[in-house]
């Protein structure tokens, strides 16, 4: 079983984490002055890693809940060997003469899914979201006072969200009031997606401000190590991507 | 290399003055004023209007890549429930949830807190739930059959706690933080959409009591996320790193001993989006000066 | 027992009046009584010319269908994706161009391996098809998207398709065709990365666009017929708002309250 507080280093290895994070933070960034021999190793390095994550995560997962964190066979309950079984076969994909037996967990995965999601959107991304709509207020007192108006967010939104659903026909022309609608539509889309964008900039320069302050804050012993690290990380991309262009 | 063909300059000069830029706030604080938006003051009005002994479930679905953005909203949020005397159930939906959230976790309960007093009648960490969605409805259903023990091997009947969480119908509060799926549409769609109206004292919602949902979340996310919040499906949002140095602050002006962090990251975002809006700027004017141009040699 | 769930009776109606509205679509479609026509995709029918120009210049096309798997709620996306990834593995095969495929979630490969294969074979080409280039990179995000970043650079890819659920990712994957040059063809439904999609690719599919695919390219009428359906439920909910706002302005609480039962 994966112990609990898996995320934690033992302190004796704090430095080496340090050290460790500061290079790989910097061989990575290294990609984008160029392609490197050793932005190359952390991204192998990246990946293999993520790929033992996943590995042991759900290996644990899958049989902590079936089998020896919370004893459901020992417990009687031997329903869980039909989830089990059906996740075995999976593996019939290796196999040239059964190999259509691993259709079978698929379609019911892909089945199950279907009618939860069904069931949950229907509910929460269409009936709510409609009946917000049909709620906004356009008449009443204070509706249209101030700006900007309450009211005439709603006919904005109304139109938005009518026009962009316009916009996803796909089995009738865009011509004549449909086309003008579509056209609405698609105005409003690509304001949407600037929006987006914003937030998105937004998150980036959080994750890249979140490593900056990794590298200028974090202190060993009140030895701000990162300050004495980075130079010599920059050097060694430097030193080894000269090293790349002259092997040719 | 294609680059130097499609862009005037070369790229490596942005990130060159990109880095330059960002690293200046965050080494002399520019200490500019933060305004609290609608969406971060709706999660701490939605907090205060609970009574100490309520339930709040903390659901922790991201990864260590976006932890600078989700880290910040949950350790000041959670702060604020153990504070106000709360009662916390924490749940992890993603497998890279389950380590982060035992360490953020212990930093506002305190180092080896699941072998306190407190542990079991004041907060629960289940851990990570296997099966995203379908996990999440099932836990939604029936805690205890979500999951039979909690992140420490306890089996779950044996937590005082526990023993008044049965279904989301016993929660008061959900704080989802996500960077992703399941988040907070799946939340929306899996539990309050299914279990509505099964608590009256959750808040009402177009004549629907439905369990409010306070959400955290990368900034990429929230675009998304603004349909259900302005539905009444999600009661409010924490936007990004903003949004975190938002609350932090208000957790802060409330109680000082919580470390008010975000600030000169915060300067360094404003540098930042500044210099983004002057790009886009500089590169629409190029773009359409190369245009006109292209227009008469042709 | 109480078969009836208060709250969410209107949702169960909804939802048999959008399954009506598909079933009678498909089945007046697949009887041959009337196949409408799909309006223009751009966004597919520049995979041909992403396959061809990669063939030309002799090098591979790298292929995503994102961070969905089967057993998540975007399952619909990968699936599009997957749909096609089957076409453009027909056409690669056609051309002799080299696909590379990177799954994200392991449970999608057998599927994405009898994909590709399938497209092979109604090339005619099953003995091009090399199982070794569906390339495994980790079911972790931004491993994942830097392992496709570092791969598509390394084999300077000449095409760059991407269809399917992403999230964060997407821009690094667009980054990836940009320092190549490559021509890019990408579509997801996922509303928050749309916007990369659309700056970042010389073609984009935009939402629905990508489900629409697998009946674009078939041109089955069973599928064209589903997504006939699904335009009438898209009219039936633009119908319910324009009354329901109507009425509530006008102060009839009627719609509202049978939203709400």
């Amino acid at each position: 079983m994966i112990p609990p507080n898996i995320g934690q280093l033992p302190p004796e290895l704090d430095l080496f984490a340090a050290i460790f994070g500061v290079f790989a933070t910097i061989f990575i960034y290294s990609f984008l002055w160029k392609e490197n021999p050793l932005s190359r190793a952390v991204e192998h390095l990246f990946v293999g890693l993520a790929a033992v994550f996943t590995l042991a995560f759900m290996y644990d997962a899958a049989l902590s809940q079936a089998v020896w964190g919370t004893n459901r066979l020992a417990e009687g309950n031997f329903i869980w060997i039909i989830p089990i079984l059906l996740s075995l076969m999976y593996f019939f994909f290796f196999s040239k003469k059964y190999f259509f037996l691993y259709r079978y967990p698929v379609s019911i995965v892909a089945g199950v899914m279907a009618g939860m999601m069904i069931c949950g959107m229907i509910q929460s991304n269409f009936l709510a979201q409609i009946q917000a709509t049909v709620e906004l207020p356009l008449v009443g007192a204070g509706v249209w006072e101030g700006w900007p108006p309450a009211g005439l967010n709603s006919i904005i939104m109304i139109i938005g969200i009518i026009t962009a659903l316009t916009f996803f026909f796909f089995t009738w022309e865009h011509t004549g009031a449909l086309g003008i609608s579509t056209r609405i539509g698609r105005y409003f889309l690509m304001a949407t997606f600037g929006s987006a964008y914003g937030g998105t900039v937004m998150a980036r320069m959080s994750l890249f401000i979140g490593r900056l302050r990794f590298l200028y804050e974090t202190s060993y012993q009140d030895w701000f190590w990162a300050w004495y690290l980075v130079p010599i990380a920059a050097i060694i991309v430097i030193l080894v991507a000269l090293w790349d262009r002259s092997k040719g | 290399m294609p680059t130097e063909e499609k862009t005037p300059f070369d790229r490596r000069y942005i990130y060159i003055v990109l880095f330059v830029l960002i690293s200046i706030p965050l080494l002399y604080p520019l200490n500019l004023p933060i305004p609290i938006s609608p969406m971060s003051q709706d999660v701490w009005d939605a907090t205060v209007a609970l009574s100490p002994g309520d339930i709040v479930v903390h659901s922790f679905d991201f990864g260590p890549s976006t932890l600078p953005e989700n880290e910040p909203q949950c350790s000041s949020h959670l702060f604020h429930c153990r504070e106000l005397g709360l009662r916390v159930v924490a749940v992890a939906f993603w497998a890279a949830g389950g380590p982060l959230a035992h360490d953020i976790i212990s930093e506002i309960y305190g180092e080896g807190y699941e072998n306190t007093a407190a542990y079991g009648t004041e907060i629960v960490y289940i851990g990570y739930i296997p099966g995203a969605e379908v996990g999440m409805q099932t836990f939604g259903d029936s805690t205890w059959d979500a999951k039979g023990t909690d992140h420490y091997g306890t089996s779950l009947p044996d937590l005082a706690l526990m023993q008044e969480v049965r279904s989301v119908a016993d929660v008061t509060l959900w704080a989802e933080w996500t960077s992703g799926t399941p988040g907070e549409q799946q939340v929306i769609q899996f539990i309050q959409g299914r279990h509505q109206g099964e608590n009256t004292d959750w808040p009402l919602v177009r004549g629907e009591h439905l369990l409010p949902i306070v959400a955290g979340s990368t900034a990429v996310s929230v675009p998304g996320m603004m349909p259900f919040y302005s539905a009444g499906q999600l009661v409010g949002i924490l936007n990004g790193l903003a949004g975190a140095g938002e609350y932090e602050k208000l957790v802060n002006d409330v109680y000082p001993q919580y470390p008010y962090e975000q600030g000169p990251g915060l300067d360094a975002q404003s540098v930042a989006h500044i210099l983004v809006i002057l790009f886009v700027v500089i590169g629409n004017i190029t773009w359409a000066i190369s245009k006109s141009g292209g227009g008469k040699s042709s | 027992m109480n078969f009836i769930n208060e709250g969410l009776v209107a949702s169960f109606a909804m939802l048999v009046i959008v399954l009506a509205e598909i079933l009678i679509a498909l089945f007046i479609a697949r009887g041959g009584t009337h196949v409408p026509k799909i309006r223009k995709i751009a966004g597919l029918e520049a995979i041909e010319e992403a396959v061809g120009r990669a063939t030309e210049m002799g090098r591979p096309i790298t292929y995503t269908t994102g961070l969905g798997g089967i057993r998540d709620q975007y399952y619909y996306q990968t699936v599009a994706g997957l749909n096609i990834l089957g076409h453009t593995a027909e056409l690669a095969a056609k051309y002799g161009a080299k696909l590379l495929y990177f799954p994200y979630d392991p449970t999608i490969m057998p599927m994405a391996h009898e994909v590709m294969e399938q497209g092979y074979i109604r090339a005619g080409k099953q003995e091009a098809f090399n199982p070794e280039n569906i390339i495994y990179l980790g079911g972790d995000q931004f491993p994942w998207a830097f392992g496709v970043l570092g791969t598509t650079y390394r084999e300077q890819s000449a095409a760059n398709i991407h269809m399917g659920p992403f999230w964060a990712e997407s821009l690094i994957l667009a980054e990836a065709g940009f320092y190549t040059g490559a021509i890019q063809v990408m579509g997801t439904a996922n509303y928050h990365q749309i916007h990369f999609f659309v700056v970042a690719s010389d073609y984009a599919l935009i939402g629905e666009e990508l489900m629409a695919a697998g009946a674009y390219l078939s041109k089955d009428p069973t599928q064209i017929g589903s997504l006939w359906g699904a335009d009438f439920s898209k009219l039936t909910a633009i119908a319910i708002m324009l009354i329901g706002v109507i009425l509530t302005a006008a102060n009839v609480t009627a719609l509202n309250d049978f939203l709400a039962l």
